[in-house]
């Protein structure tokens, strides 16, 4: 019985689907059709106008001379160029529905959103902080972002992230961890302003060896285990 | 019996040859990565090499050129060429930061083509010096051409592939450098003595270097600081503080940074930021846990209000809020002779739980905070809405002082409207009646975000 019953539900579905498919398929809008076109389209326009008697031919589906000369016959009648080319306007003439997307109109925005740029950010918090407290995690997502405005870095939320080298947890692939609660509400806090570094560029734990070069950076402050420097 | 160790042996040879076949497999895989790896930087640094390049020769056009639509179109282009070599730039993978000079004189170098075209659509032509920058930097992008090109020559010569640059960069094997690292750290090194560039743009060297302007008052010493920081933090919470810890932040602005817990307990931690001289507070974060929200917006923005003018900050408005997670992020922006001081604002957040006050952010506001002069407009806003788009549905207008990429601030007019279905706010020059900015408001779960 319940075989059977998820059996018809099934084929239900199916020929929902279907009628869902076509109905979007009559709606679209036709593609221009001309000497030499196939298929669907081109019977359309046969049998437009062969009901309309400016064409004698067979619903053959190709585009051929008697097509072409029905179609100039029917643009000269109703004052559209008669150049056998079935285009918007002929298609519109024909009665057949021209889709509201090739129409000029303008769709308010949808779905921009700064939260993917949250989550890559908080990603990258949770491999480099884990385990530092609050405001360590709050103050290595506004170096990042920092950077981001640097002249001296990428451009871009990703180019920072992504630089070759730049992050350890990017180079050894544990930033693709799931991110904690607490390394998202961080990265929120760096989004919204909060930068308890003071514009710094760069951060580092000091009891791990690190480039040379990086400490003759003017340090700003030390939060948990990390330096951050300008 | 006389042959036992055939099996062993036998077994021994498959199971090595097994090994074998399999080593031989992980090495094809890795060179194959390599190889896909060093493509790719192999293009970074050839694009790099053209987009200096073209860098080069569209400065030296932009020099030549005498016609201002001419030159508008040029930078434009050095513009583009220095953003996509900078981008290029920071593909290439050495190991630590040691291509930031390369990558600042692209950086300036693109901004300060940029600002050059922006002049050029005001209608205004080049400044006296402008000129003398522009050969300054067509020289350098020159150096800097040359120079790449000699390094990807090395690189042809030596055959070192670039994934092995990485490998040895990070095993820091400094006294076998490969020539095409010696010469992109040479490159580095010959950048330093590159003058600093002053214009009108976000990367120029007086917006980077810039001091706080809002900073009044005289010095005060961490004990002072620390009574500052649990009068701000009880206010906020009715609370009681107590001090565990003083540190110093040596930044732009210096201040002391007071750590608290409650009177009877170990955590939650606040921490407070408050500044040396004047003692004004910078920055607060309470890291307490946030329930479940029980405190609707408009109250919200009110115990942010009341909050404000209790500590003694006065004539801020609330602009809008930024709902996440059960907190709120209420802005506040100064207000003058009626105008909105977009430049001095302030953060207060709001745990939506029990409308404690959790976070503070104050820094934009000390460092632009001051009496500004001329707020008078210009034109009447009716004139500025004939520079309006017609279509613009108008819902809302104001006066505002907001800034400009280079910090200059103009006296605008906002106009709040809606053009088919979408939100924008356009702001125009309350002087010359000029459209001086667009943004859009974008509503999100979290409150509307502007673009």
């Amino acid at each position: 019985m319940r075989v059977r019953r998820i059996v018809i539900l099934t084929l239900i579905m199916a020929v929902l689907a279907g009628i869902v498919i076509y109905a979007r398929e009559l709606n679209a809008q036709p593609s221009t059709v001309y000497w030499g076109s196939k298929g669907a389209n081109v019977s359309t326009v046969q049998s437009k106008l062969k009901a309309w008697g400016y064409y004698t031919g067979p619903v053959d589906s190709v585009y051929g001379a008697e097509t072409f000369n029905a179609v100039k016959r029917f643009q000269a009648k109703n004052g559209l160029k008669a150049d056998g080319v079935v285009g918007p306007a002929t298609w519109a003439a024909l009665g057949v529905n021209v889709g509201a997307r090739t129409a000029a109109t303008y769709q308010p925005s949808r779905g921009v959103s700064p939260r993917g740029d949250a989550m890559l950010l908080s990603r990258v918090v949770n491999g480099e902080a884990a385990a530092e407290p609050y405001l360590g995690k709050v103050a290595v997502a506004s170096v990042i972002l920092n950077r981001t405005k640097s002249d001296k870095f990428p451009n871009t939320l990703a180019g920072v992230i992504y630089q070759p080298n730049a992050f350890e947890s990017i180079t050894n692939g544990v930033a693709n961890r799931e991110p904690s609660a607490e390394s998202i509400k961080a990265a929120q806090d760096a989004m919204n302003g909060w930068d308890p570094t003071q514009g710094c560029l760069f951060f580092w734990n000091p009891s791990k060896p690190v480039n040379k070069w990086i400490w003759s950076r003017p340090i700003i402050t030390r939060i948990g285990q990390h330096v951050f420097a300008k | 019996m006389r042959r036992w160790w055939i099996i062993p042996a036998v077994a021994a040879v498959l199971a090595a040859i097994g090994v074998a076949y399999w080593g031989y497999g992980l090495s094809g895989d890795k060179r194959q990565l390599v190889t896909y790896l060093n493509n790719r930087n192999q293009r970074a640094y050839f694009e790099l090499t053209d987009h200096v390049q073209n860098m080069e020769v569209m400065l030296s056009k932009g020099i030549v050129s005498n016609s201002p639509r001419q030159r508008m179109m040029i930078f434009s282009d050095i513009w583009q060429q220095a953003y996509a070599a900078q981008e290029n730039l920071t593909q290439i993978p050495m190991s630590g930061p040691s291509l930031t000079r390369t990558s600042k004189f692209l950086s300036q170098t693109g901004d300060f083509a940029w600002s050059l075209a922006k002049e050029y659509s005001r209608g205004l032509s080049l400044k006296s010096g402008d000129m003398q920058k522009l050969n300054k930097l067509h020289t350098e992008a020159g150096f800097l051409a040359v120079e790449l090109q000699k390094v990807s020559n090395d690189v042809v010569r030596d055959g070192v592939s670039w994934a092995e640059i990485k490998t040895m960069a990070d095993r820091n094997l400094r006294n076998q450098v490969p020539a095409s690292i010696a010469g992109l750290e040479r490159i580095e090194r010959n950048m330093q003595d590159f003058p600093t560039l002053i214009y009108d743009g976000p990367f120029s060297e007086h917006i980077i270097n810039r001091t706080p302007r809002g900073l009044t008052g005289s010095m005060v010493n961490g004990s002072q600081a620390a009574v500052v920081a649990r009068k701000f933090a009880e206010a906020g919470t009715g609370t009681a503080y107590k001090v565990v810890k003083t540190e110093d932040v040596n930044g732009t602005i210096p201040a002391f940074r007071i750590h608290m817990t409650p009177q009877n307990a170990g955590t939650p931690v606040v921490i407070t930021d408050i500044s040396k001289k004047g003692g004004h507070p910078l920055l607060m974060l309470n890291t307490r846990a946030v329930n479940r929200k029980n405190v609707s917006r408009e109250r919200a923005i009110n115990i942010a209000g009341r909050f404000l003018a209790g500590r003694g900050v006065m004539n801020m408005a609330p602009t809008y809020v930024i709902e996440q997670q059960d907190t709120g992020v209420v802005i506040f922006e100064n207000k003058q002779n009626g105008v909105i001081i977009y430049p001095d604002l302030m953060k207060v957040k709001v745990a939506l739980d029990n409308g404690d006050i959790i976070g503070f952010e104050g820094t934009g506001y000390i460092m632009n905070h001051r009496a500004r002069k001329n707020l008078k407009p210009e034109i009447s806003e009716r004139e500025a809405m004939a520079a309006v788009n017609p279509k613009l549905r108008i819902k809302s207008k104001k006066l505002a002082l907001i800034p400009l990429e280079n910090l200059q601030e103009v006296l605008v007019y906002e106009f709040r409207g809606e053009l088919n279905g979408d939100t924008f706010m356009v702001y125009i020059n309350a002087k010359t009646g000029e459209e001086e900015r667009i943004l859009k408001v974008i509503d999100t779960n979290s409150g509307p975000v502007t673009m």
